[in-house]
């Protein structure tokens, strides 16, 4: 799916994956106007052997465009991500901001991640960041939230959502903050 | 026929395994043809006087050779052309620059870093050698009495022939790359290195120590052994631009680092912009043991260099740091390759590049973390500095993890000099040039603090004068 | 640099200077004299031009000066860069100072010493190290300051009272002629500004430097011994005084300075 984003033009985008898919799925935004904008949510909660390949590109084009792409991966079972970005800005696209996150939770022993984040920066003025994680729910929480009498299964849906939330607070429309919301504790099947 | 060296020779101390003396070893000169064919791998063996089982490992490779394909990411390598290159030149029968056709930009590079005569010369590849045999003496005979080897390649497959056969070519076979299985064939010079159990080599060796052509030569084969609990740290290269008629250097390093042992290795390069620098290096590092890469690219048309750990063994530690530089038509693609394959293992990956004159800086680096390998953390930060627009910074970081209890993270940023910072420094009285020389410094100081201090000052100078001539 | 009681005599004379930024006028035909050893504040609402007239004073490039000149004694610095201000003996301290990782404040503080020592005194040798060294320690302790911040990166990690901090060491150890101080006082808790505040009086006093401090609110005042006070207000300025000035200010606001 290709993306043209104009001038003066913000377009976000939140996503909500259960079920996995077979091939590979290539979304490609393309930032060409002045000031446009691109916001990006998604949030993927593998099970069984699900899995998610895709590859998201981000091409700044022009200048004071801005990006910003925020993944979570919760994966259970044997379920896997393998997600490949590339944000590029291009020579024209002076004064650009992107910031690309891709944070991932392994839930079980077979699951897996695969991140790729990559940037290909061609002019000086931008502020780029990126950044990517693989790592499992934290001990230490989980022991918290027990210990005050929360059971296992519970604690660990509190942290995931908590996991979640980080970025979904982040959405600026509150409308799609709360679908996001929604479909999370609808889903919470999975953690049964 | 093979001249053979008598056991009092070779307890005379390792400072007669120079050049000088190695040269009267092998046959008559044999006249350099461009090209790569078999009879050239033929000649290259037999001037060698080499065991049939290193001959017929040459031609093996050479078959792979031919079949790889270029890589299809990386640099861009369509102008280099294998035919026109030549293979093997015998030290005696090196081509020598005239001082008058060295480029006057490296000349002038000497100049102002202050490099002395007689290293000028010698990085100008016009022949003179350069006298390291007085410092190399006392070292020597220091390292021998522990045990240490520390000889060309070419002279520890004829001396240490079962220890050389038992590990080269283990960590980086020559179906492992294209220039890999080059290397593999046609291979001459580079360092081999051994240390015994529990010894530790306190003072870092630095290959200047040995200085001949042959250390700088195009296919330098380096091995470095580390027994059980020893530790060293070799260091190779320099900051000065080193000049050669040789526009392709393909190097191979393979280091062992056994049980609770510590390797750093510490390289920096700064070929003349005509060399395409294409190494492969990588690691082995087993239960509790340490290995450190640090790789500083300053210089050469296109360095692909990929400095690579495997922690195989529990508990085993990965460092790599690297520093690129990238100026007017070099692409440094850099980066750095961990694969963790034991429990609790754990590395960290610091990659700092800076890009001007339209330089292309490119990071590529891959963090893998096998089923099995519980307890393993990693932890990756790049930053890109770009000096102006023209410039250009790529991150390519793949991450890719198979084991739930570990925590692997990364994360990179690609910035300017910032006015702010620039008119900051400028109140305080620094020129333009000043200031950013001050903020480029900086930004390389946390990996250039871990060289050598020798290496870190020059670097300094080196990093003030490039910005000093960055608009040009 | 020693604490001896300098009898320095030189004059910052600003003429009708007026900048823009963006296409806005910001500051307009300001002008005021201020000798070796003098303290002027001046006091100002938000949005008055405080900090467009200092950093434009010291040539940061993103101000437009429009008309009007600077002087230090008989050296016009109207369109010279910043380093050449710096060298002539201007200081800026910063209301935000820029973090630069890895880059010490003693390296950076030598550099920029022998730069404008070098400017003054072409023949002069480079400072050593060691004894430079040991002034700035001397006077990063003076401020209640770690001496080891001599090897820290400058700025980073530091806190808003320690950026303050920074920036007074660093005028000290530069000795300019003149200093323009930019909301020193902002953020600090009341033993820093107390600590800076006595910097200040002794920088004036002691050394001579001629001192320029803009500010907000009066709180500073209650430690220092200005010389002249005078309100900014719209990029005017619309009154000029003693310290009964800012008293005033204290008790009625600028309601009475701030015009149409």
């Amino acid at each position: 799916m290709d993306i043209y984003i104009q001038k003066n033009v913000s377009f976000t985008l939140a996503g909500f994956f259960l079920k996995g898919w077979n091939s590979r799925t290539h979304l490609n935004i393309f930032l060409e106007g002045e000031y446009s904008r691109f916001n990006c949510s998604f949030c993927i909660l593998g099970s069984k052997k699900n899995i998610f390949p895709f590859d998201i590109s981000v091409i700044h084009r022009a200048p004071h465009s801005v990006s910003s792409v925020v993944i979570r991966s919760v994966l259970f079972d044997e379920s896997k991500v393998d997600s490949r970005g590339l944000v590029r800005v291009e020579k024209d696209a002076i004064d650009s901001t992107t910031s690309f996150s891709h944070h991932a939770l392994l839930f079980s022993e077979k699951s897996t991640a695969i991140v790729f984040p990559a940037l290909e920066i061609l002019t000086d003025s931008v502020a780029a960041h990126h950044a990517a994680s693989v790592a499992q729910l934290d001990a230490d929480s989980l022991w918290y939230l027990m210990s005050r009498g929360i059971p296992r299964k519970n604690a660990e849906l509190l942290l995931v959502q908590g996991f979640f939330d980080q970025d979904i607070q982040k959405i600026e429309n509150h409308s799609l903050q709360e679908i996001m919301r929604k479909k999370l504790r609808a889903s919470h099947a999975i953690y049964a | 026929m093979k001249k053979k060296t008598s056991s009092k020779e070779r307890t005379h101390n390792a400072s007669n395994a120079h050049v000088s003396d190695f040269k009267t070893k092998t046959k008559s000169a044999y006249e350099a043809k461009n090209g790569l064919n078999q009879e050239v791998i033929h000649q290259i063996s037999e001037q060698k006087n080499e065991p049939q089982w290193m001959r017929d490992m040459r031609f093996r490779s050479y078959q792979i050779f031919i079949e790889k394909p270029l890589p299809r990411w990386g640099g861009d390598l369509s102008a280099l052309d294998f035919d026109s290159l030549s293979y093997y030149v015998r030290p005696q029968g090196q081509r020598e620059t005239a001082w008058e056709d060295v480029p006057k930009e490296i000349k002038e590079t000497f100049e102002k870093l202050g490099v002395p005569e007689a290293e000028r010369k010698f990085l100008a590849g016009t022949g003179a050698q350069f006298d390291s045999e007085v410092i190399y003496h006392s070292l020597a005979e220091s390292l021998e009495k522990k045990g240490v080897i520390f000889m060309a390649t070419d002279e520890a497959l004829q001396k240490h022939p079962v220890l050389f056969k038992k590990y080269f070519g283990t960590i980086i076979p020559p179906e492992d790359n294209k220039f890999a299985a080059l290397n593999t064939a046609v291979w001459s010079g580079g360092t081999f290195l051994y240390i015994p159990k529990g010894v530790h080599v306190d003072l870092p060796l630095q290959a200047y120590f040995r200085i001949n052509r042959e250390n700088m030569g195009q296919f330098e084969r380096t091995l470095i052994i580390a027994e059980e609990g020893s530790s060293v740290h070799y260091v190779e290269g320099c900051t000065a631009p080193t000049y050669t008629t040789n526009s392709l250097h393909s190097a191979v390093v393979e280091i062992i680092v056994k049980e609770g042992a510590r390797v750093q290795y510490t390289t920096v390069q700064n070929w003349s912009n005509n060399v395409y620098n294409l190494v492969t290096k990588r690691a082995v590092a087993y239960k509790n043991a340490e290995m450190m890469w640090l790789d500083c690219n300053l210089g050469s048309k296109l360095t692909m260099k990929y400095p690579a750990i495997y922690l195989r063994g529990e508990g085993a530690r990965g460092e790599i740091q690297s520093l690129a530089l990238s100026g007017n038509g070099q692409h440094q693609d850099a980066g750095a390759k961990v694969i963790h394959c034991a429990p609790n293992t754990h590395s960290t990956i610091m990659a700092r590049s800076i890009s001007k004159n339209g330089g292309r800086s490119s990071y590529r680096g891959l963090v893998r973390v096998l089923r099995g390998a519980v307890g393993s953390t990693s932890r990756v930060v790049c930053h890109a500095l770009l000096l102006d627009g023209k410039s250009i910074s790529d991150t390519y970081p793949l991450t890719d993890v198979r084991e739930q209890k570990s925590s692997i993270a990364h994360e990179a940023s690609v910035t300017k000099i910032s006015d702010d910072q620039l008119f900051y420094l400028s109140s305080r009285g620094l020129s333009e040039d000043e200031a950013a020389s001050a903020i480029v410094n900086g930004f390389a100081s946390p990996i250039v603090k871990k060289l050598p201090m020798e290496y870190g000052l020059e670097l300094n100078r080196l990093l003030a004068m490039q910005i000093s001539e960055r608009k040009k | 640099m020693n604490k001896k009681n300098r009898k320095r005599n030189h004059t910052l004379l600003i003429k009708n200077f007026s900048v823009s930024t963006n296409g806005t006028s910001i500051v307009k035909d300001v002008s005021l004299t201020v000798k070796s050893g003098e303290l002027h504040v001046i006091m100002g609402p938000n949005g008055s031009g405080k900090s467009t007239l200092l950093n434009a004073l010291m040539g940061n490039p993103k101000y437009h000066i429009q008309s009007g000149s600077i002087k230090i004694d008989s050296t016009v610095l109207t369109n010279l860069s910043s380093d050449i201000r710096a060298k002539n003996g201007l200081f800026l301290g910063f209301q935000y100072p820029v973090e630069i990782p890895g880059a010490t404040l003693g390296s950076v503080l030598r550099m920029a010493k022998n730069a404008i020592e070098k400017s003054v005194h072409p023949q002069a040798p480079a400072l050593a190290p060691a004894e430079f060294s040991r002034e700035l320690k001397r006077i990063l302790s003076s401020l209640g300051m770690k001496e080891d911040l001599y090897s820290h990166a400058m700025n980073e990690g530091f806190s808003g009272g320690e950026k303050k901090k920074s920036e007074i060491v660093q005028m000290l150890a530069l000795q300019p002629k003149f200093a323009l101080l930019d909301e020193i006082d902002s953020g600090l808790d009341i033993d820093a500004l107390g600590t800076i505040a006595k910097a200040i009086q002794e920088a004036v006093q002691v050394h001579g430097i001629g001192v320029v401090l803009v500010t907000h609110y009066t709180r500073i005042l209650k430690y220092l011994e200005p010389d002249r006070v005078h309100v900014l207000a719209n990029g005017k300025i619309v009154a000029s005084g003693t310290r009964v000035l800012a008293e005033d200010i204290e008790v009625h606001g600028y309601g009475g300075y701030v015009s149409v």
